[in-house]
Formats: structure tokens, C-alpha cells, sequence
């Protein structure tokens, strides 16, 4: 005998076997009622329908045999598949390619074979036979053999169904797979469906759907007014619009969040997206389909903070460079007086600043493009022309790409600290304005004083000046005198214009103290010699410190003169000023024989209009200025209070570039 | 006929000098004094007509020395200074700068009534 070669495409053949979902089935009536009329048409006592396997066949309908099928090796079908007609053996046993077959053998003995091969209707590839067997060898006629094609074109038929019927179980099972993922993926990340035909408001929500809002699946009626029902009043126009604006394609995503009301009366809040599943014909969409997320924990924790955020006057403000779009929590519109959820965009909100900060406020939000994070305070009007500060602050939001996608912050209404800042500044100006005020009405008397003496000597020059033109030498001392007396008046002018410096800015400079001190004495010169007080000065050293030297010439005027309103009635009357280096550091004592500074005011000695004068005679401001201009310098003031007599200290810090004590 | 005799205490010299340039005459004798303590001495060995006292000088004032002289005798005032008013110790203050023609006429009506007295 021989065996049959493989088919030329066996593997693709067996694919096609395969899909027809026909090996190893249970009996069936069209197959079997096939089998019958061929024994019958052809008077055979075996008809089978036989399907070539890998390594066998197998009968899916059989007629005059028990067996369910054979080893491949011995099949006749398995020669028949490899053609095109039938292929009919008269006599197996004469036959080269049967004779010793155990199948012609043995049982069922076969002497006569007939098999028209069968084919897969969707690749035409052979996957077994419908034959007719007998036991004796024979011949067909043929009527039978027509017969014969006629019932496998029936068998042909009957496969194409089975084919048809398989593709679509297979589809179906598809569908269900996909929706089953879905199902799962929707279950995993907690949302909820819904399916949204926009030509009836039909809507599908889902079991999750439902849930969410507490819902009976089954009872929910599956239309939009279900939705509409229970979304918040607040919430309905936003959410509608943003609808309106994703069908109309105002924009690329329709997102939005919304509260909708639980069963049980709660509020749920919705994170819902979705997009369009179908359109018609002319592009129109007719079906819409999204998700619902719980957002409702993210929310709460959100309304905390921004109720935190309200309670400190804090907005918050995002502009997304995509589509320009700038958005601004309630909190910001109230600080702009406009009404919350105005549509706002970028040049509306820089109108809001004061002009001279517009270039300010692009420059900043330009760098934070860049990266740096944005926090300035501007001026600004609101829409109702208040006047305001704000806190801006800002930074950058990357996108994966590393690129800046939105920048967002925050947005504070810090009038109030500003102007009580800018009153401090100011009550502070004023107190050392009116205390340069006081010093210099201190001091005037004294410069009276000063510069009346020489104007006397040379008013009273001028006329002897003509007196004594004959006498060269009385002239030239009369000059001299006047001389003298314009240098002394120029001096003190000199000493009094530093005074009228219209800044109130600082000057640092490095200054020899011992210079300043100097300065000061002219100052005081008058007021020392009207109460006949001696000031004696002790400078040893020409050491520099960094500082203003106005602010320390003030500093040393007041010492000077509070030592000597100290001591003005007293009988044993002198003010000392030292000046010396220890321990790297200037230290200055101004003392005076007063008997010090009782211990019951010593701790208020430094305090805003403090002052142990009788009404009129002083401010109180001195000592308190002296001490905000010396911790201004880094310098300290104390006083010193283990010396017999008052004696007040200031401690300065040198200059690196120091001289050494002279 | 005697002069009238005037002492004056001034710290400023050019002033001592300018005074007893424009002042001094037949009818007039001008003695200055610098040092407070001098012309104190001065006035108790041999008082003059008319004192004229600085009100600031060296570790003192003019009123001060006032104190220390005896009240009868005529004193004024010459004084730069601006807080310094009118007293019973003092006949008249002068304040500086002062106009020559009224201390004249004064240093002259007091010459006069030296001479009436």
C-alpha cells in the first residue's frame, strides 16, 4: 500500500479544519441524513463523512460503521483530498495504493471506494470527503455519481452555514470579551458609564453609574432627565454649556465636574468626561458616550484648602498657555470685585494693575516662563476703582514633554498689611523727622549765639573801618578781625547744612567717628558755653566705622545736649565725651556729673516720648531716634551703668579698613 | 569833669576791641575785661559808673556775676543769646547785634545822670 502525501498546503488546511468547529462534535441530522441518501443512491452498505485530521480521520457522519474514524496512514480520503473530482477505486485489491490496507484486509473490508473531496468554503482547501463504500469491488453509473456531487455540494452548503454561523459566535464572543474588559477597566478605575443618543436623550448608565448615586440599576429609566434630575442647580449651566461647546467643537474635550445627588441626599462630586462614539452621515454627532469618576474625597480635601485659602484671602489663578485660557478660583474674582465665573482672558487681567506695574508684572511672568518661580506685590484697582495690593505668586507647570504648559499661583489681597507697614514707615519717618526738627530747635538757640557774636564784631567793624583809613596798621587789624569773624560763621553755617539734606535716605560712608564727634562739638558749642558747662573731649581714636554721618552727628548732638540739660542746675556741672578702641570695636561714652538714671525709669529710657523734661523743654524723642538709628548702623546703645555718673555708651562696629588708635 | 567810667566783660576779644573803638571819648572811659574773676576784682577795688556784662562766659553767666556785685550798681546787658530777657538786675539788654546809635545815646543818657546824680 501507500501512504498519501501531505497536501501541498497542510498546514493552512488544517487551520481551515480547525475553525470549521466540526472534529470531535456530537452527531448531526443534516450530516447524517446527507450520509443515508449516498448509501441509499448508491446502493453501498457505508456512506461516510470524513474529516483528515493531522494524524487521522474522523467520521462527522457515518453510515454502516461503528468506527469513529482511522489512523491517517490508512485512509482512502486522505488520497482523495489531494484531488480535484472524484476519486472512485473499482477493486482495493487489485489496486496498487490499497492492497494490503488493513482497512481492505480486515475490517470493514473495502473493495469499493468512492470519496468526492470536500472543501472549506472560505479558503476552498480540502479538509475531507463524503464517500460511499462497499465490500465488493464494483463500478458507479453515472446517475449515482452525479448524485453523489449534487450531495456534496448539499455537504458544501451546509459547512458554509456552519462557517457563517462560527464567525459570528466568534464575533460575538469578541464583543463580549471587549465589553467584559471594559467592564473590568470601568470596575478597576471606579467609573461609571453612560451612553448619551442625542436624537432621543435616550441615555445607557451603567450598574457603577447608578451606584455612585445610590441608584437601583434595574428601576433607573435609562433617559438624560435621570442626569438632570439630580445635578446641582449650581452646577447645570456650566456643565451644559460645556456640552453645548464639545458637540458644537468649541473645544477638544468635554470635562466637567458637577455635583449630583445621592439617593440619600449627599452630594457627590462628579469628575465626567466624555466623547463623541457616532455621527451621522453629514457629521452631525448623534452619540455621546463617557465616564463618571467619584470625585467627591479629592473634593472635600479640596474645599478645606480652598476654605483655608478664603478665610487668609488667598485666590488662585491658572493660565493654560495651550488656548490662552486663564482661570481664577471665586476667591480672586471677589478680590477683583467681579463677579465669580466671568469669563475672563490674559489683557482683561492685567488691566486690573496700576500702569506703572504692567511692565514690572510681563517682565515677571516672563521669567517664570523661563522657570523661576513668580512672587511680587503690585498695585492694583479693582473693578470697582479701590485701590489694592496684591501678593502674586507663580510658577510653571511642565508638561512630559518638559515644556511649560500652564502657569499657575496664588493671588493675595495684602492691602492691609501693606499700608499698616507703609503707616509704620511713615510714623516712623515722622518721629525722626520731628525729632531732627527738635534737635535742630535745641540747637538753634546756641547757633544764634554763635554766629550773632562775630556779625556783631564785624557790624560793629564796618564803621571804624573808615575811622582808621589813615592808619595802615589799625586798618589791617580791623580786617583781620572781621576775617576771623566770617570764618567762624562760615564754619557753623557749614555744620547746620548737612541738616538740611532733603533725603531721608541714608549715606553710608566710611567715617573717621572721631571726625563726627568733632562736627557735633560745634554744634553744641553754644548751647555748652549758655549753660556754662564745659564739655571735655577725650578722642583716642581715628578708627572708621560704616555709617551715615548726619544720623551720628545727630546721635551725638542729642547725647551731648541730654547731658547737658542733665546737669544744667547742678553746681558741679561737665559733660565728657571718650572716644577709644577695645576689642575691635569704637566704643564712645558721653557721660556727664549728673548722678545717673534712677533705676525705676531705666528700663523706659529708650522709649518713644519718654522723657524726664519738663513739659516744653523736650520731645522724648531723643534717645528713642538715637537708638533706632544706631541698631540701623549695627551699633548699640546702652547705658553704662557701673560708672558713678550717667554715662551713656555706644558700641560700633569698624570699618575693616580700620586705623589703628592714634 | 570826670569821664564815665564803664567796665565791660565780654569773652570775645574782637568785640571788647570793636566797643571801645566805637565808644571811647572825652566823656567816656572804656575798660575791657576778658577773665570773669578780673573783672569781679576790678569792680569791688574800684566800681565803675556802668557795668556791661556778656550773659555766656567761660563756665558762668553775666547774671551770675551780677549776683556777686553790689546791686546799686548800674549794670547791662549785651548778649548774642536769643533766650535771655529783660531782669530787674539789668538796667537794659542788648541784644546782638545791636544798633551803635542806641548804645550810644545810652552810654550818653547815663552820662548825663551821672552828672545830674
Amino acid at each position: 500500500m501507500q501512504i498519501a502525501p501531505l497536501h501541498p498546503l497542510e498546514d493552512e488546511r488544517l487551520l481551515a479544519l480547525e475553525s470549521l468547529r466540526l472534529l470531535d462534535t456530537l452527531p448531526e441530522q443534516e450530516f447524517d441524513e446527507i450520509t443515508g441518501l449516498a448509501s441509499m443512491i448508491c446502493q453501498t452498505p457505508i456512506a461516510l463523512i470524513s474529516l483528515v485530521d493531522r494524524d487521522r480521520q474522523w467520521f462527522k457522519s457515518k453510515k454502516g460503521v461503528a468506527a469513529e474514524g482511522t489512523p491517517r496512514d490508512l485512509a482512502f480520503c486522505a488520497h482523495a483530498i489531494l484531488r480535484d473530482e472524484v476519486l472512485v477505486v473499482r477493486d482495493a485489491k487489485s489496486d496498487e495504493r490499497f492492497r494490503d490496507n488493513p482497512l481492505v484486509e480486515g475490517a470493514p473490508r473495502v473493495g469499493f471506494y468512492a470519496g468526492l473531496p470536500l472543501k472549506d468554503p472560505r479558503s476552498g482547501l480540502p479538509i475531507g470527503t463524503l464517500c460511499v463504500i462497499d465490500h465488493k469491488p464494483r463500478e458507479l453509473t453515472p446517475e449515482q455519481l452525479g448524485a453523489l456531487r449534487a450531495l456534496g455540494n448539499q455537504v458544501h452548503r451546509l459547512l458554509l452555514l456552519r462557517s457563517e454561523l462560527n464567525q459570528k459566535v466568534e464575533q460575538r464572543r469578541r464583543i463580549e470579551e471587549d465589553r467584559q474588559r471594559q467592564e473590568f477597566i470601568l470596575e478597576g478605575a471606579g467609573l461609571g458609564s453612560w451612553d448619551w443618543w442625542l436624537d432621543d436623550n435616550r441615555v445607557h448608565f451603567d450598574r457603577r453609574w447608578c451606584e455612585m448615586l445610590g441608584l437601583d440599576h434595574e428601576s433607573t429609566p435609562q433617559h438624560l432627565s435621570t442626569w438632570d434630575a439630580r445635578v446641582h442647580p449650581d452646577d447645570r449651566n456650566k456643565a451644559y454649556e460645556d456640552i453645548r461647546a464639545y458637540l458644537e467643537g468649541r473645544s477638544e474635550i468635554y470635562e466637567n465636574i458637577h455635583r449630583l445627588r445621592h439617593v440619600n441626599g449627599d452630594w457627590v462630586w462628579i469628575l465626567d468626561r466624555g466623547r463623541i462614539s457616532e455621527r451621522a452621515a453629514d457629521g452631525r454627532p448623534i452619540r455621546f458616550t463617557g465616564t463618571h469618576f467619584d470625585i467627591t474625597a479629592y473634593k472635600n480635601r479640596e474645599l478645606i484648602s480652598s476654605e483655608i485659602q478664603k478665610m487668609a484671602n488667598i485666590g488662585g489663578w491658572e493660565l493654560d498657555l495651550a488656548n490662552d485660557q486663564l482661570t481664577w478660583t471665586e476667591q480672586t474674582y471677589q478680590i477683583h470685585q467681579i463677579p465669580p465665573g466671568t469669563p475672563i482672558d490674559r489683557h482683561q487681567a492685567i488691566s486690573f494693575y496700576a500702569p506703572h506695574e504692567i511692565g514690572r508684572l510681563m517682565s515677571r511672568l516672563e521669567n517664570s516662563l523661563g522657570g523661576a518661580p513668580l512672587f511680587e506685590t503690585f498695585e492694583f484697582i479693582d473693578a470697582k476703582g479701590e485701590k489694592k495690593w496684591v501678593e502674586v505668586s507663580g510658577e510653571p507647570v511642565l508638561g512630559a514633554d518638559g515644556r511649560v504648559r500652564r502657569l499657575r499661583g496664588t493671588f493675595q489681597d495684602v492691602t492691609q498689611k501693606i499700608e499698616a507697614k507703609q503707616a509704620l514707615e511713615s510714623s516712623r519717618l515722622k518721629a525722626a523727622h520731628a525729632a531732627k526738627l527738635a534737635s535742630l530747635g535745641e540747637m538753634s538757640a546756641g547757633v544764634a549765639h554763635e554766629i550773632n557774636n562775630p556779625l556783631a564784631v564785624i557790624h560793629g567793624t564796618i564803621p571804624l573801618l573808615r575811622r582808621f583809613m589813615s592808619d595802615d596798621q589799625a586798618f589791617q587789624a580791623k580786617l583781620d578781625s572781621v576775617s576771623r569773624a566770617v570764618q567762624r560763621i562760615a564754619k557753623i553755617v557749614n555744620g547746620l547744612r548737612k541738616y538740611s539734606r532733603s533725603s531721608d535716605e541714608t549715606d553710608l560712608k566710611h567715617h573717621a567717628v572721631a571726625d563726627i564727634v568733632r562736627e557735633a562739638l560745634v554744634l553744641t558749642e553754644g548751647r555748652s558755653k549758655r549753660f556754662a558747662t564745659p564739655v571735655e573731649v577725650a578722642l583716642d581714636s581715628e578708627a572708621l566705622t560704616l555709617c551715615d554721618a548726619l544720623e551720628i552727628e545727630q546721635v551725638v548732638v542729642n547725647l551731648i545736649n541730654n547731658g547737658l540739660d542733665a546737669v544744667k542746675d547742678r553746681d558741679d556741672r561737665w559733660v565728657r565725651i571718650r572716644l577709644f578702641n577695645q576689642d575691635k570695636e569704637l566704643i564712645l561714652h558721653v557721660s556727664d556729673s549728673g548722678p545717673g538714671v534712677p533705676p525705676e525709669i531705666e528700663g523706659r529710657l529708650f522709649e518713644p516720648f519718654f522723657t524726664t523734661k519738663p513739659v516744653g523743654d523736650g520731645v522724648g524723642l531723643g534717645l528713642s531716634i538715637c537708638k533706632g538709628i544706631l541698631d540701623n548702623h549695627q551699633a548699640t546703645l546702652t547705658l553704662k551703668k557701673d560708672e558713678p555718673n550717667t554715662c551713656f555708651e555706644v558700641r560700633f562696629r569698624l570699618s575693616s579698613e580700620a586705623h589703628g588708635a592714634t | 569833669m570826670e569821664p564815665l567810667k564803664v567796665y565791660y566783660l565780654d569773652d570775645e576779644i574782637d568785640l571788647l576791641e570793636m566797643f571801645r573803638d566805637l565808644f571811647s571819648g572825652p566823656g567816656i572811659e572804656i575798660r575791657t575785661f576778658v577773665d570773669p574773676a578780673l573783672a569781679i576784682a576790678e569792680v569791688w577795688r574800684s566800681p565803675p559808673d556802668l557795668l556791661i556784662l556778656d550773659y555766656r562766659l567761660p563756665n558762668t553767666t553775666g547774671d551770675k556775676i551780677a549776683q556777686l556785685l553790689d546791686p546799686g550798681l548800674p549794670k547791662i546787658m549785651i548778649t548774642g543769646d536769643l533766650m535771655v530777657k529783660t531782669n530787674s538786675t539789668f538796667e537794659r539788654v542788648f541784644h546782638k547785634p545791636y544798633s551803635f546809635s542806641e548804645m550810644a545815646e545810652f552810654l550818653e543818657s547815663a552820662r548825663r545822670r551821672r552828672l545830674a546824680g
